[in-house]
């Protein structure tokens, strides 16, 4: 398996937050092949199954957000310039002077504009209606091609390779982790296993968290591992705030994910020599882990963070490496705790 | 225009919402099934729906409206109050405030009136000559609000409060009227305590587990004067949310809503509202998940004593809700 074909195969598929379901369909059709079952559930949630074939038996979650950042058109100027607000948060410095797509009935492709700061002077970051999107387009031909209120829109997608087996480009937050849960599953493929193990790719954690609850609610899994994306250390970043790229996945230790689940991971880590680093965020992990305590009674969630420099704007860079131990790490912990003749759970 | 009148003439603060529900259950009596209410106060009106294998559509606008709360009194007889919900304070400053039990009283900032808005800076003054009489008449967690009213400007336009949001309930009220034949499981649900925080709309979505959901609420306009940019306007029709800072309404639910309203010639418009929240988001992620959005009748002035808007949009809403009822979701494309 071509784990950055998949990869770069599943970034090119919009699924803006809120707006999953556009995409559902490539999608599905992308990762059902590695599965036994694959379905949609709650709001704009995609479930992919593999079987243990055992009745009743406990069911693991791998949770990654399908959802992207991006801007949604909220008017139509005379002039045919729109105006946009955010969907989710981008980094605000890359608003302006940036090529964006219009999902309208086809996609359209625009620019964003603000006055010349050669004439404004201004200096501060752009703010949402102080911008525009530019299609070339009049507001007629805009209304014919079905730009309207609430269109959805998305960033430039490309994607380039960088030295050390980096790779940068927009939405690897959270389609990497989505990948890296094939991974794990890939690893898994022929070991005999006690439990279902689900990937979910969970909708709105960029915005209103609306996937994660409802998806897993469908599922009502034994245990959950939330991966998402983490803030990777750059040079004038501090150590405190960041986890170090190219050193391994991170496990967070919070008041919101599970003792033992957390510890499990990276004993097991230390013990099959996959890197991995202890990332602490005391209060909130920031991510879909953050609900998992008020969820059906509460589900043991550990939080999995794969590192990730330039977060929210369309150069994130991540190392390969990390992505490939990461999915080992998932795999190394669902053999161990539910792995064929026993495992841990007996 | 009377039911609506009626319902928004009645006193019914976040969390104090019954004098509310009881009017509405007398209007709701002769068009459903059956009538519950729940522990948070939530009045569940359920009409079976005529289509084989019937979808269930949770209808939700909420019952309460912004006031203050009695926090205690002062030595010169004046009462201190805490705010519920979103207080417009500018509007709030020198308005005559009513009681539960009717009493009446004046707001007043204390001392010079000046731009230090906050609840603790506001006094209620009920004419009383000392400390003694007014706890003879008022009690540490006593409700109020400033006096409801409703005034006819000219043509379509109506000021007053609380539009927020008894016009949702009256809304819901006059498409049970006027549905035909409700095909959906229909709960109509007047909810409780949305102005602090959409408290009733949570636990009543968990009980309906609805697959389909829509809320009725008032939103902004950007055609008032100086108004921050919004493509919504008074008299273009029923606003179809798409989204607002709480949710993301269901794409596949706005489009069906939007040809429904083009089908049947009811005047609509979509709406995206950068602040304020909605029930919607409660309805959206109860239990695994409905198809939300929601209705929004066009408002300026929000919260303020004089929320202005179009009786058209309200119209429209009532014959697009009607409409909706109407349809099998069961059989329809998202």
């Amino acid at each position: 398996m071509d784990y950055m074909k998949i990869l770069d195969e599943l970034r090119s598929v919009p699924t803006l937050s809120g707006f999953e379901d556009r995409g559902a369909e490539d999608v599905l059709k992308l990762l059902s092949p590695y599965f036994d079952e694959s379905r949609r559930a709650g709001v704009n949630c995609l479930l992919f199954t593999k079987k243990c074939g055992k009745e009743n038996a406990p069911k693991i979650l791998i949770d990654a957000h399908l959802d992207e950042l991006g801007l949604i058109v909220t008017d139509l100027k005379d002039d045919g310039l729109l105006t946009v607000s955010s969907l989710g948060g981008m980094d605000k410095r890359t608003l302006t002077a940036s090529v964006f797509t219009v999902h309208a009935a086809k996609d359209l492709r625009a620019v964003s504009v603000k006055k010349p700061y050669l004439i404004t002077k201004d200096k501060k970051l752009p703010k949402y209606g102080e911008f525009w999107l530019f299609t070339g387009l009049s507001k007629t031909e805009l209304t014919d091609a079905g730009v309207r209120v609430g269109t959805p829109v998305s960033c430039q997608r490309s994607t380039e390779k960088l030295g050390e087996g980096q790779y940068y480009g927009a939405y690897m937050d959270d389609k990497s982790c989505a990948v890296a849960g094939l991974i794990a599953v890939d690893l898994l493929r022929d070991k005999p296993l006690e439990c279902d193990v689900v990937l979910m790719l969970s909708s709105q954690e960029e915005s209103f968290g609306a996937g994660f609850p409802t998806g897993a609610a469908a599922v009502c899994p034994d245990e959950i591992l939330v991966v998402d994306v983490d803030l990777g250390s750059t040079p004038e970043t501090d150590d405190k705030d960041t986890v170090k790229m190219g050193e391994g996945p991170s496990v967070t230790v919070s008041v919101q994910t599970d003792r033992r689940l957390t510890k499990d991971l990276l004993r097991i880590a230390r013990e099959k020599e996959i890197p991995a680093q202890t990332a602490l965020c005391v209060k909130s992990t920031g991510t879909n882990a953050s609900s998992s305590p008020f969820l059906l009674g509460g589900v043991p969630t550990a939080c999995i963070g794969l590192p990730l420099k330039y977060m929210h704007t369309t150069v994130e860079t991540l190392y390969e490496k990390d992505l490939i131990n990461t999915g080992k790490l998932i795999a190394a912990y669902i053999e161990y705790r539910f792995g064929g003749k026993g495992g841990a759970q007996q | 225009m009377k039911i609506l009148k009626e319902l928004m003439l009645v006193h019914g603060v976040s969390g104090r919402e019954s004098r509310v529900a009881d009017k509405i259950a007398e209007m709701m009596t002769p068009y459903v099934d059956s009538i519950t209410r729940d522990a948070l106060g939530n009045l569940i009106c359920y009409k079976k729906g005529s289509a084989k294998n019937a979808k269930k559509l949770m209808l939700a606008g909420h019952m309460d409206e912004i006031g203050f709360i009695v926090t205690g009194v002062d030595d010169k007889g004046y009462i201190r109050v805490s705010s519920i919900g979103g207080i417009h304070y500018v509007s709030a400053a020198y308005s005559a405030v009513r009681f539960e039990n009717g009493l009446r009283g004046v707001i007043v900032p204390e001392g010079d009136f000046n731009n230090n808005f906050s609840s603790s800076k506001f006094v209620i003054d009920i004419g009383a000559k000392s400390k003694k009489e007014t706890e003879r008449r008022v009690k540490v967690g006593d409700f109020a609000s400033t006096v409801s009213h409703v005034e006819h400007l000219s043509g379509e336009y109506w000021a007053g409060r609380p539009f927020d949001d008894r016009i949702g309930c009256a809304i819901m009220v006059r498409a049970a009227m006027e549905m035909k034949d409700c095909k959906n499981d229909a709960y109509f649900v007047f909810t409780t305590q949305e102005e602090v925080g959409c408290r009733g709309s949570k636990t009543a979505s968990f009980a309906v587990a609805p697959d389909f959901s829509l809320a009725f609420d008032v939103t902004g306009s950007g055609d008032g004067p100086k108004a921050s940019p919004m493509a919504v306007s008074l008299g273009k029709g029923a606003a179809i949310k798409v989204k607002d800072s709480s949710v993301i309404c269901d794409g596949g639910f706005v489009r069906f809503l939007d040809e429904l309203a083009k089908e049947k010639k009811i005047p609509a418009q979509l709406e995206i509202l950068e602040g304020g929240g909605t029930d919607t988001c409660s309805m959206q992620t109860a239990g695994c998940g409905s198809r939300a959005t929601a209705l929004s009748v066009p408002t300026r002035y929000i919260h303020s004593n004089n929320e202005t808007i179009s009786k058209k949009d309200y119209d429209a809403c009532v014959a697009l809700t009607a409409a909706l009822l109407e349809r099998d979701l069961g059989k329809e494309r998202f």
